[in-house]
């Protein structure tokens, strides 16, 4: 049950990251309908699989949006995407995802995604994390520090320098720092720093593997 | 609050998406575009990196790097494994489902790809891809006879238990493989397990002989029996190998392997996926229906045609359905006309035992049961005809074969259509490009596209090139 909650926290997490994304690579824009202007921290109901009903309150401009044309990927597609980002072969979790497949998205169309399938990705993620993480732990190659990991998380997973795209590289670290700052995520783990710091960069791997970054087809 | 947190979770799932349409077509996110386009999975900065230069002087060749995994990019096969499977595993099952295990239909498939054969010739060539390993070399170590796991998956989970938990996540580090005890062959429960662990310098050594490191799946009797089962594929699917590789599945014939009699052989229409789909019980109509739905695109209701002469059907379709003669006249006779002439093809096939059995000069029972009408047409041969070439179906472009016997001459005629080659233009857009063929602009891509397609040699490989770089800009 506890495993449960720690899912929906990192699913959460997951999706918050995906819009702190957002906030740094867009910048701001005057939505018709208001003239208001917003950062895209502030969009709410709309953007949506089918386009949405613009309450004009978002930080999206409608016009330069083709909703249509965004993907997710498919079951196939993002179980290769683990495999290959994070070097775990995939007959290493080939039981846990012949179990998922059902849940995780069948085709491309966003339209039909569902929170099953982000529950399910964010499982499927977790299981790759967990032999990623234990995998450097074990050859004493993950970073001791939170800082390092945040960083070797970005050069491993996302296309992101931090000299070339600075804002965007800051709005990332900072989010995955909740994570490890986190002082609820894994209450159990407090005694052991070790063990901690395990558990939450299983977590900040994550949030990266399961956010639009790697589940869209963008 | 669950409800909540992914409620919140989509909505901004939704946002990011949004944001993200609207990336800049710079080399750089169309080199991501395409790798998108053609694997499906997602591109290492590395790979963006090489791909991005690439674009501005030869898109064909960073797409075909992509492709072949070649000039350091590495996604371990996607394009096979993801893109060109997805496309073609709901060819093999009835309900058209992509869930399917990978099979001798698909391998097939995907190893014509992979080889650039002339894809015009699939339907009918001799010809089926199976895997075949090479034996490892070296220490192995033996686990005792009431400890074989059974299945390849536990024999996995039981290899593993004695190696390191760092190795066992790490392929690159360690293998295992199932082997006949070597004292006691034809005995199944004596097999062992055998797991082996290289070192770095050892596994050097392996890969400068190019050696490819895998299960020797030839050597599993169970799996070898690619006639009768699925196993030997879908073990391949749950080692997670490479399709892409050329040293894994390797072109065979089909006599032996899947048919005794090479009269009995036409490419993917008789390999052993295809007979458990569409021959398997039924009355032997499914192989042509869904071969025209699979491979000309067209559902029987597309190709329902009522002006077609009932000669050929069959004495199990009634003529007063329902009590009423017009029901057929008006419907069943537009369907059954076409199919049942065409459907004699299959007359000699069945698939009993989890095998299509080949029986030449016996007509299966299947095709004559269910009498309702006397005077109707009676399978005694294998013999077909096509009588769809005058009417409205005459614009699936049919080429010379018109009349034969058995299933290789009607896979040629398929294989002459112009149908044929549309049908694989209009699916490999729609995989690449992951929108339906609806809009003008999209239908006039597809017909260049099959343009260029046939006067490519039929090369599938340059057709998912040229129809990814046509959506690139999209």
């Amino acid at each position: 049950m506890k495993k449960n909650h720690s899912f929906l926290r990192i699913l959460s997490l997951s999706s918050f990251l995906g819009l702190a994304s957002c906030v740094g690579v867009e910048k701001p824009v005057v939505t018709p309908g208001n003239g208001s202007t917003t950062s895209g921290v502030d969009g709410g109901a709309d953007g949506g699989a089918d386009g949405g009903t613009n309450g004009g309150t978002t930080g999206i401009d409608p016009q330069a949006l083709n909703v249509k044309s965004v993907r997710v990927k498919n079951y196939n597609q993002y179980n290769t995407s683990l495999e290959k980002m994070t070097g775990i072969n995939r007959s290493v979790h080939n039981e846990l995802f012949n179990a998922l497949k059902g849940s995780l998205p069948a085709d491309n169309q966003i339209a039909g995604m569902t929170p099953f399938n982000l529950i399910a990705m964010s499982r499927l993620a977790d299981a790759y994390c967990t032999s990623f993480v234990d995998l450097k732990f074990s050859k004493s190659e993950f970073p001791a520090t939170t800082d390092e990991a945040i960083a070797m998380f970005i050069a491993t997973f996302l296309d992101t320098a931090p000299a070339s795209q600075p804002e965007y590289y800051q709005a990332l670290s900072v989010e995955m720092e909740k994570i490890y700052d986190s002082g609820t995520l894994f209450p159990e783990a407090d005694t052991n720093p070790l063990l901690k710091h395990r558990n939450s960069s299983i977590a900040a791997c994550v949030v990266v593997l399961a956010s639009p970054y790697v589940t869209l087809l963008e | 609050m669950k409800f909540k947190i992914v409620a919140c979770s989509l909505i901004m799932f939704s946002n990011f998406a949004a944001a993200l349409s609207m990336v800049p077509a710079d080399p750089r996110a169309q080199a991501r575009k395409l790798y998108f386009s053609l694997t499906g999975v997602t591109p290492s900065t590395r790979e963006l990196d090489l791909l991005e230069v690439k674009m501005e002087s030869n898109k064909n060749e960073a797409a075909l790097d992509i492709i072949d995994q070649r000039n350091e990019i590495k996604n371990g096969g996607a394009f096979y494994t993801v893109t060109v499977k997805d496309m073609v595993t709901p060819w093999t099952n009835k309900d058209g489902s992509t869930l399917s295990p990978l099979n001798d239909m698909s391998a097939t498939i995907i190893g014509w790809i992979r080889d650039n054969k002339q894809f015009n010739q699939i339907l009918y060539t001799d010809s089926v891809y199976k895997a075949a390993g090479v034996t490892f070399k070296g220490e192995l170590k033996y686990f005792p006879k009431n400890q074989y796991p059974g299945t390849i998956a536990n024999a996995q989970q039981l290899c593993d238990r004695d190696i390191p938990a760092a190795d066992r996540a790490d392929r690159t580090k360690s293998f295992w493989i199932i082997h006949n005890d070597p004292f006691n062959p034809n005995d199944r429960n004596a097999k062992k397990c055998m797991a082996t662990k290289y070192n770095e310098t050892q596994l050097n050594g392996f890969y400068a002989l190019d050696a490819l490191l895998l299960p020797h799946l030839d050597l599993v009797i169970e799996t070898n029996l690619i006639a009768s089962t699925n196993a030997h594929f879908e073990s391949i699917s749950a080692l997670g190998l490479d399709l892409g590789d050329p040293r894994l599945l390797n072109h065979s014939s089909q006599e032996v392997k899947l048919h005794a009699y090479p009269q009995a052989i036409s490419g993917l229409m008789t390999t052993r996926a295809y007979g458990a789909a569409y021959v398997i019980a039924g009355t032997n109509r499914a192989p042509v229906a869904f071969a025209m739905k699979n491979f000309l695109c067209k559902d029987m209701e597309e190709l329902n045609d009522t002006t077609i002469p009932d000669l050929r059907n069959r004495r199990d379709v009634d003529r007063s359905p329902g009590g009423t003669s017009a029901t057929y006249k008006t419907r069943c006779i537009g369907c059954h006309a076409g199919m049942d002439g065409l459907a004699g093809a299959y007359a000699y096939y069945d698939y009993t035992t989890e095998k299509l059995i080949y029986k030449p000069g016996v007509v299966s029972t299947k095709m004559n049961h269910n009498v309702v009408f006397n005077e109707g047409f009676v399978t005694q041969s294998d013999q077909w005809i096509n009588l769809w070439v005058e009417g409205q179906n005459a614009s699936l472009g049919w080429g010379q074969t018109t009349v034969g016997e058995g299933v290789k001459s009607l896979a040629v005629m398929l294989s002459e259509t112009e149908a044929f080659h549309s049908c694989m233009a209009k699916q490999v857009y729609e995989k690449v490009c992951f929108r339906k063929v609806s809009t003008v602009w999209d239908k006039t891509r597809v017909k260049n596209l099959t343009s260029s397609y046939k006067s490519d040699s039929f090369n599938m490989k340059n057709l998912f090139i040229n129809a990814s770089l046509s959506c690139l800009g999209d």
